[in-house]
């Protein structure tokens, strides 16, 4: 059989089967449309205005580092006009995060990029390999993805950086909207599949332009461009990305290639759906400049490289134990609020009655309100942001482990 | 009561029983009896009785079902009461690959035990005729109804005979695990959208129904092992009316050979049947979650010619770019009729129909 051609230049000899639709293409139109889909994106969604100030949160892995190549090569190409500088989270791994580390500082050096690196231990006076001492291996996952949350934002503030672009890939957005759905978490169902999260009023905005691109791609892009990347996962998580959602996407991709963007294309128009959201299909109607902004503050897409929107069966668990005591408790519930509201003598009758809580009462998707934190000033919908409670109970068992 | 323990048969089947008679309770009070003129040609019309469609797979959901609305009219007529409905239950069968007869007679088991219902049995093919269906604008698009549209098929016709036969209601047997598999494979597909019309309770209208029909699913809170338990407790068991009833239980039981020749809810019924196993309220949950998302209809947009579903055709042009479609080649060595339906797909399709049917 004859070598096949590749299906857009029909010159050169077919090497690669696009992972996104089968298409055979050879080395150099993959790459061109690798890029160009990642343009569109970009352009359809609005993301950057010209002169912008743009950091990449650098990991080192290959999303970031694919991230940081297409949007030079981008930002050259089609004028784009940003600044463009890496911004790397150092979480005090030893084995992992060092050598990782120094990925990114050969990838500064290839592409010319100022690097800045924000320390866990400066920011918070907390190594990962500290947290771990102290809480074990269990957990500590949730412990470095609230810290690296705010650790970017910080970061970005201290350069004067008012976005942050992340490596986010289709595959991860995909897990998400599964993992949101499992976990009927119908609000940060409708954040999560936002391409810029960050609320108008907190000072950094996120996006991720690999939103549509498919981790397997993401992979073949940096093979054929020869991308130096680290792809070691964290030590911390050896087992959490066994994660059940994940499993069932891979599954699910075996069976149709496209389930992956079918997936993102269906968390995006359940977004709508949930009840008190925006009915717009478009990324860009109502919003003359910027793509649509949604909350990030615990937006579930966030984690680290390797165990974001993965689920370790443990929370599975959990979930289904937290919900039957919920259904056990309801079963004990007596409504004793027209009990306790009786009015007071001389007291006029015009109190609002307190909502009853029923199972059927249609909930309103448990929007939050977005404040600071009191502490550190941080955007969150509590009074002390996730990562100054997660310190806090770092701090209070810190005596008793130097002892 | 836990959902874990293998309870005794006698308050196993009461539970189910109750969980069923709530929902019909629901129903009732949603439908109102037909008001039918006086037989006898004069004085004041009569109140007949309400008459509901029943959608039957011939699976165990729906058998279950079946029986509980059997079991539901027996104990009201026991009580001296008239039956508190008339049913119509419907199998439709692919007539590719099974003929009326083979059809009728997978019936007849359902016919003697429960003598008070009607039953039919009706081809796919019959979708064809339906004008719930775009197919002329479809075929132009497609030569062939691909596998993968069976269900939407099934759907649009269970509709139109509830029409038909002046029922009230549509009743499906969909279990909580169904439910729950349903709105993940309705996500896996693009179908996301679609959810709030696929799974809730309530009148469904679309554009393209003369009327609007009330569809209901009274086993939602009932999990599927649940049912499965519960066809071995009737008397005599149910099992014997479900064709395949092991395989059917069973869903991982059998060996996959070769992944790829699953379908997106084949891999769904072997996950769900894991996390139901371990985790039960995880798929309550999703059952319950999914069902609180609301439908946006917007009066303007045309409704896609097979599914019913609202069009987004801004939503579809933004997508393909994300997809790799548009100025890139389609596909390797596509024809010109080929692109051509693609095209004419696209206008007529809406997203989760065209990843179906045009791949």
């Amino acid at each position: 059989m004859a070598p096949s051609l590749c299906a857009i230049c029909k010159t050169e000899r077919a090497y690669i089967k696009r992972p996104k639709n089968h298409a055979k293409l050879c080395r150099e139109c993959f790459i061109r449309v690798f890029e160009d889909e990642i343009h569109h994106t970009i352009t359809s969604s609005k993301l950057f205005y010209p002169g912008e100030k743009v950091a990449i949160g650098a990991s080192g892995g290959k999303d970031s580092t694919v991230l940081a190549s297409v949007l030079k090569t981008l930002n050259e190409r089609h004028g784009y006009g940003l600044d463009l500088v890496l911004l790397s989270i150092d979480e005090g791994i030893t084995g992992y995060r060092d050598d990782s580390l120094q990925t990114v500082k050969n990838n500064a050096v290839q592409y010319g990029m100022p690097l800045t690196i924000v320390g866990y231990k400066e920011l918070y006076d907390w190594t990962m390999d500290e947290v771990v001492q102290t809480i074990g291996k269990k957990g500590n996952c949730t412990y470095c993805g609230v810290f690296r949350r705010q650790a970017l934002d910080r970061g970005a503030k201290m350069l004067g950086i008012k976005h942050v672009v992340t490596g986010h890939n289709a595959d991860d957005v995909a897990e998400t909207v599964m993992m949101n759905l499992l976990r009927a978490d119908l609000s940060r169902l409708s954040r999560s599949t936002s391409i810029v999260t960050g609320d108008n009023r907190s000072e950094v905005k996120r996006s991720k332009p690999l939103k549509y691109a498919y981790e397997k791609e993401i992979v073949l892009y940096a093979f054929h461009k020869k991308l130096e990347y680290f792809s070691t996962e964290c030590i911390y998580s050896p087992e959490a990305f066994r994660g059940s959602a994940r499993g069932l996407i891979k599954q699910l991709e075996k069976v149709r290639p496209s389930a992956i963007l079918d997936i993102v294309r269906s968390g995006e128009d359940m977004a709508r759906l949930v009840p008190g959201e925006s009915p717009s299909s478009c990324g860009c109607k109502g919003q003359k400049a910027q793509a649509p902004v949604a909350a990030a503050v615990e937006e579930g897409i966030g984690g680290c490289g390797s165990t974001n929107g993965r689920t370790p069966g443990g929370e599975m668990a959990a979930l289904d134990k937290q919900l039957r005591e919920n259904e056990e408790y309801a079963e004990l519930e007596v409504d004793v609020t027209k009990t306790i509201l009786k009015p007071k003598q001389g007291e006029k009758e015009t109190q609002k009655e307190l909502p009853i809580r029923t199972a059927s009462a249609p909930s309103k998707g448990g929007r939050q309100v977005l404040g600071q934190c009191k502490r550190c000033g941080y955007m969150s919908s509590q009074e002390i942001c996730q990562a100054c409670t997660l310190l806090e109970g770092l701090n209070k068992n810190r005596p008793q482990i130097q002892i | 009561m836990t959902r874990e323990v293998t309870p005794y048969a006698y308050c196993f089947t009461k539970f189910i029983n109750t969980k069923s008679v709530k929902q019909l309770g629901i129903l009732g009070k949603e439908t109102k009896p037909p008001i039918i003129p006086n037989p006898s040609g004069s004085g004041p019309p009569q109140i007949g009785t309400r008459r509901y469609l029943l959608g039957l797979s011939l699976g165990v959901s729906s058998t279950c079902l079946l029986q509980l609305l059997h079991e539901n009219c027996q104990f009201q007529l026991s009580k001296g009461r008239p039956a508190p409905f008339e049913l119509t239950v419907v199998h439709i069968y692919n007539d590719t690959f099974t003929t009326p007869s083979t059809a009728e007679s997978l019936l007849l088991p359902h016919k003697t035990r429960y003598p008070t219902f009607t039953f039919l049995s009706h081809p796919l093919s019959s979708s064809l005729t339906l004008p719930s269906i775009d197919w002329p604008s479809f075929l132009s698009a497609l030569s062939l109804p691909p596998p993968n549209i069976i269900s939407l098929l099934t759907r649009h016709i269970l509709l139109s005979l509830t029409l038909s036969t002046s029922s009230q209601a549509l009743l499906l047997g969909h279990s909580t695990t169904a439910i729950a598999e349903l709105t993940l494979s309705q996500t896996a597909k693009g179908r996301g959208f679609s959810l709030p019309w696929t799974i809730n309770d309530g009148l469904l209208s679309l554009p393209n129904l003369s009327q609007p029909v009330l569809v209901f699913h009274p086993l939602r809170d009932i999990l599927r092992k649940e049912l499965v338990e519960f066809t071995k407790l009737t008397a005599p068991p149910l099992t014997g009316l479900i064709p395949d009833v092991e395989k059917r239980n069973n869903p991982e039981a059998h060996q996959v050979l070769n992944h790829k020749d699953l379908s997106i809810e084949e891999v769904m019924t072997r996950y769900f049947a894991d996390v139901e196993r371990s985790y039960p309220s995880v798929v309550a949950n999703v059952a319950r979650t999914s069902a609180r998302l609301v439908r946006i209809f917007d009066e303007d947009r045309k409704g896609c010619g097979l599914c019913g579903m609202p069009m987004d055709g801004e939503g579809d042009e933004r997508w393909r770019g994300e997809l790799g479609e548009g100025d890139v080649g389609d596909e390797e060595g596509e024809t010109e009729e080929g692109e051509r339906r693609r095209r004419e797909g696209r206008r007529w399709l809406c997203y989760g129909c065209q990843r179906s049917a045009l791949g």
